[in-house]
């Protein structure tokens, strides 16, 4: 136990993904009927985060909106990371005109910030969790690919590898036995960093409001319907969105700790 | 040097070829039947209006073939014109003219105050060599990345307008409403900045040509100055583009917790509204930007560091 | 009058002792070389002197004395005032110890202005007569990068004499310059040094730079002083030995060299090849126009400095580069336009070794496997076989067969360089090429590879391309010598000719230059 910070980490990342497998375990009470009589009540040991405008228990939407917002924020990930390293493998490894097309098309895409681009896909994709996840996951596929490509070419010019080419071994052997294990390494880091830029990307797009559909909880839009009662319960907005935040350090906590390996 | 700027200019107008017509692409082609994305939220609720909607097929050109939808988007983007805005039938360049100062004013606002905090966040901890303040001073950065800035700008909204009422909630009146926009937007850059220039002037301490001043009987101050905070600057020009993309991306957030008139405010109402012609000018607009503050970069970087400057080498 | 004095020193990085107990005199004007190899705790103890020690090193015992002061725990603000003023710096390589985006007038500047010997108006001038007498007249506004690595290390020593201290401390300051650099780089230090009378702590791992500078030698092992006394004594009369065996394993200019009956049949010829890099600028020329043959069952040694093309010959030997005109033969078969399957079947008839053993092994892998590789790719046998072979390989490059399961990680530098050799061994190769393989090794460790690739050599019948920047070293091990320079063939024949009646002026400069003449001529047996 020499790093707390990292063990903290980990066990709040645990507690987080319980709430979102089995809520019904953590929740207190229903996250969607409220008590009407008991709305807008500061937090209490009643009511851990308060309630709100409908009387319902913020602390139960909190946990049951862990669901929507991790598994968003995997798919998110999973789509980034799976295009964008084939595509990175495929340019760097194939190199030519293939590469200096993808590499181009890969500059076009980082010129434009990733929250713009996740909103022009959802645009035309509709809103939704869903649709969110996947136009955050198209924003980092750019990111994805350039890692993975210049980690497959600089795997290339070790002198290993062209030491393993000088002694007769096969290209395809050599990609997946010595250039395939050094390159992927980083991805893996940047798909640990990316967790936590995505769930800030997925949060955001449903505070802007283009996520999960009104009575379903997600942490995004609590924090958003909260805005309406910024003045007379502060519980609402400050509450979810620390959750948030204490998700991303954990996620950036514990990717760091992967870096540093 | 000519030949270089204008190699520089030409790829920039690749660049924004290509995200025209990828956003092209993504938002005319893509969809089966775009005016229906188009007159979906526009409030006609399920009817639509067989005019409006021959209209607007009209004006898009949507029943011919598709290159010559993108031929003629093409000549009107080369002109300038992105088409009109559909819920406000208003051109969308001209839209876009009058949100911009106010983003540009807050975006340079916003800046300013990152540098400032983030380069003397990290210069602090240059020249405390350990202990428990620079410690402390390291782990702002990590934290203030993991703050979502619609959160950050809600808890500033609630302590310094509501509680203490020292500025307007909402608005773009006066040099007041700036202010607190501008810190949320700051904030992550801010840590951004901090954390890369931290990393760079800790991997210069390292450097062999460290020894070489410590050997010539330099103080830590002294040799920070002198030699590490030049070298170690260096690497985040580079990041100057990238930056700047994330505070309009960032303005888009803050502009609605602050319900600011801005080009931020316009991507966030054009989604809304699925207002495709206005989205395409808006991602047109983010190239135009990043190309053209990485082709400042590039003509500046040479004159910061001398090794990519044409060498004059001596042999001897 | 001593100027400085190391008493017992013990200096710790957390719990491994690198320094244990050292005792160390310099007296005014005198030059002493401290002569070890890596892991001796020679850079520790420069770095001790100077106070430059980094922060995990701990001075655990002894004392430090300059000019009659204890500064062994001296704080960082009082070693200000003696560094740079007192105390001079030479570094190890000048290719990193310049600020890259300072110019070196400003950089020299620094020393003058922190010890006031010089006011912001005077500094100039001062500067320009510090570069004048550097040889770089009128280079006050040039940046390190505008400069050969001689140039900056001559920068390097005039901000290290700049304020005339009383003592320099040298550490390795010409290891990584070429030997015709490294010369008059340590004749510029020596006649600066003696006109001022400063005295020089010359840090070293090569006996020969120590034998030709240095008034007395100082020989160091594993953190502790092995012998010391006058450089003449200590060559001649070696008491210890430790001292013995490292005198010997230099290797030597004037033994006798390896002599081969003429007529051996050329297993790879190169002709006339030429290898041209286009870049934006223009076209460097890498290699003009070479010929170079190797016979059969000898070692045919190919010399020069950097830049001299010799590593991108040693590529195009192994056809991992297409020369961009001339022919390569390899026994008989033109390769020049081969395909890479074409060339496959080639291959396993000539195997590289490379510089750096500890890039050229995937440090995943275990030592079997990397062995296994190449039979792997030829399909040599099956599992049982192959693992035979590779430790039957070990076996021949005495390395313990507990070797296999282990990772290259574990190795030291000697034993990775042994697995690169059993490697290329493995699928009985005719040529192995072999770029610098000892330049990475310490000297002991350098003549221990070079016996074993002699032994194989007569034991398998190998032809040997050796690639190296030391002429001590190809003499030692090649029957013949090509020597290049800037891409080009300046002189070639058999060893015992080109060393002993160097015909071009190039040759006898490089011959020349090679240190510790003396010592090699006065300790062949």
């Amino acid at each position: 136990m020499r790093r707390p910070g990292l063990w903290a980490a980990v066990v709040f990342l645990a507690v987080v993904l319980a709430w979102a497998v089995v809520p019904e375990w953590f929740a207190p009470h229903d996250p969607l009927a409220g008590v009407p009589k008991e709305k807008l009540l500061p937090p209490s040991a009643a009511h851990w985060f308060g309630t709100d405008q409908l009387g319902r228990d913020l602390f139960s939407r909190v946990v049951h909106g862990a669901s929507l917002s991790l598994s968003a924020t995997a798919l998110a990930v999973a789509v980034g990371f799976v295009a964008g390293t084939a595509l990175g493998l495929l340019s760097g490894y194939a190199g030519g005109r293939l590469d200096e097309i993808v590499m181009r098309c890969v500059d076009v895409m980082l010129s434009i910030p990733g929250l713009l681009l996740s909103l022009a896909v959802v645009t035309v994709l509709g809103f939704g969790t869903v649709n969110v996840a996947i136009s955050v996951g198209i924003a980092a596929v750019a990111g994805f690919a350039r890692v993975m490509r210049s980690d497959v070419l600089r795997a290339g010019t070790q002198v290993f590898v062209e030491a393993a080419g000088a002694l007769g071994v096969g290209r395809v052997r050599i990609l997946f036995r010595h250039v395939l294990p050094h390159a992927i390494g980083s991805v893996l880091v940047l798909a640990a960093l990316e967790f936590g830029t995505a769930i800030l990307a997925v949060s955001s797009l449903s505070f802007l409001g283009f996520g999960a559909a009104p009575p379903a909880p997600e942490w995004g839009s609590l924090v958003s319907e909260g805005r309406n009662h910024l003045a007379n319960a502060w519980w609402l907005t400050t509450l979810p969105g620390a959750v948030i935040v204490a998700t991303m350090l954990a996620a950036n906590r514990v990717s760091r700790a992967l870096e540093d390996r | 040097m000519a030949r270089y700027l204008a190699r520089r200019v030409a790829q920039g107008v690749f660049v924004l070829w290509a995200a025209f017509t990828a956003s092209f692409v993504i938002l005319y082609l893509l969809p089966s039947d775009p005016v229906e994305i188009m007159l979906a939220s526009t409030g006609s609720m399920g009817e639509l209006d067989p005019a409006a909607v021959a209209a607007l097929r009209a004006e898009y050109h949507l029943d011919d073939p598709f290159y010559v939808q993108y031929g003629i988007a093409l000549g009107r983007f080369a002109r300038g014109d992105f088409g009109t805005s559909i819920p406000q039938r208003v051109p969308v360049t001209q839209l876009i003219g009058e949100a911009f100062p106010e983003t540009l004013r807050l975006a340079a606002a916003a800046f300013a105050l990152a540098l400032l905090l983030g380069g003397g966040t990290a210069l602090l901890a240059g020249l405390l060599r350990g202990g428990w303040a620079r410690r402390l001073l390291l782990s702002l950065p990590p934290l203030l990345v993991s703050v979502p800035s619609f959160w950050a700008g809600l808890i500033l909204l609630q302590i310094f307008s509501f509680r203490l009422g020292w500025f307007p909630a909402i608005g773009n009146q006066g040099a007041g409403s700036v202010v607190l926009p501008a810190v949320t937007l700051a904030l992550p850059t801010a840590a951004v900045i901090a954390q890369v220039l931290a990393k760079s002037l800790l991997s210069t301490w390292r450097e062999p040509f460290v020894v070489t001043a410590r050997a010539k009987g330099g103080s830590r101050p002294g040799i920070l100055f002198r030699d590490v905070l030049r070298h170690a600057s260096l690497p985040g020009f580079t990041l100057v583009g990238m930056t700047v993309g994330n505070l309009l991306a960032g303005a888009i957030v803050v502009e609605t917790v602050f319900s600011r008139l801005g080009v931020g405010r316009l991507v966030e109402e054009a989604v809304s509204a699925q207002d495709i012609p206005m989205i395409q000018g808006l991602v047109v607009l983010s190239a135009l930007v990043f190309v053209v503050v990485n082709l400042a970069v590039d003509l500046v970087y040479p004159l910061l560091d001398p090794r990519i400057r044409p060498s004059r080498a001596v042999r001897a | 009058m001593t100027l400085l004095k190391i008493s017992d020193l013990r200096i710790s990085y957390g719990t491994t002792e690198a320094v244990r107990g050292i005792g160390l005199e310099v007296a005014a004007g005198e030059v002493v070389a401290l002569v070890g190899e890596s892991g001796s705790g020679k850079s520790t103890t420069a770095h001790a002197v100077t106070g430059l020690l980094p922060s995990a090193a701990r001075v655990t015992g002894g004392t430090i004395e300059f000019a009659g002061q204890d500064v062994t725990h001296w704080p960082e603000r009082a070693w200000r005032h003696l560094r740079g003023a007192d105390l001079g710096f030479v570094p190890q390589d000048p290719a990193v110890a310049l600020n890259p985006v300072r110019r070196v007038g400003a950089q020299v500047a620094d020393v003058l202005l922190l010890h006031r010997r010089a006011t912001r108006r005077t500094v100039k001038e001062r500067v320009a007569a510090i570069l004048e007498q550097a040889g770089l007249p009128g280079q006050a506004g040039r940046y390190p990068h505008e400069l050969s690595g001689g140039m900056r290390q001559r920068v390097l020593i005039g901000i290290a004499l700049a304020c005339a201290p009383k003592l320099v401390v040298a550490d390795e300051p010409t290891s990584a310059l070429d030997v015709t650099v490294q010369r008059r780089i340590l004749d510029h230090l020596a006649t600066l040094t003696a006109a001022e009378g400063t005295a020089v702590l010359l840090i070293t791992h090569d006996l020969g730079v120590a034998a030709d500078r240095a008034d007395r030698i100082v020989v160091m092992r594993d953190g502790e002083i092995v012998e010391t006394g006058p450089s003449r004594d200590v060559l001649a009369r070696p008491a210890q030995p430790y001292t013995v065996r490292l005198l010997e394993a230099v290797p030597s200019l004037s033994a006798p060299a390896r002599t081969a009956a003429p007529g051996a049949p050329p297993l790879l010829e190169l002709r006339g090849v030429r290898k041209e890099f286009r870049h934006p600028g223009g076209t460097t020329v890498a290699v003009r126009d070479v010929d170079l043959v190797v016979p059969k069952g000898r070692t045919v040694g190919l010399v020069g400095e950097s830049g001299s093309g010799k590593s991108t010959t040693a590529r195009i030997a192994l056809r991992l580069a297409a020369p961009t005109s001339g022919r390569v033969v390899f026994d008989g078969t033109d390769v020049t336009e081969s395909s890479r399957r074409a060339l496959r079947p080639l291959r396993r008839r000539f195997q590289p070794v490379y510089q750096n053993p500890f890039s050229s092994l995937d440090p995943r892998l275990t030592i079997g496997a990397i062995i296994d590789e190449p039979l792997q790719a030829f399909r040599e046998g099956d599992r049982a076989a192959r693992r035979r072979r590779a430790a039957e390989l070990l076996d021949k490059v005495a390395l313990p067969a507990a070797t296999i399961d282990r990772r290259a990680t574990e190795l030291s530098g000697g034993q990775r360089q042994r697995v690169a050799i059993a490697r290329a061994l493995a699928l009985h190769p005719d040529l192995i090429v072999l770029d610098e393989p000892v330049s990475a090794l310490d000297v002991s460790v350098q003549d221990q590879i070079l016996r074993l690739l002699v032994r194989l050599q007569d034991e398998l019948g190998l032809s040997y391309l050796f690639i190296s920047h030391d002429l001590a070293v190809v003499r030692q091990i090649s029957h013949e010598v090509t020597i290049l320079r800037e891409g080009a063939v300046v002189e070639a024949g058999p060893v015992a000719d080109v060393f002993d009646s160097p015909q071009h002026p190039y040759t006898k400069e490089l011959l020349m230059a090679v240190p510790g003449q003396t010592v090699r001529s006065g300790t062949d047996r």
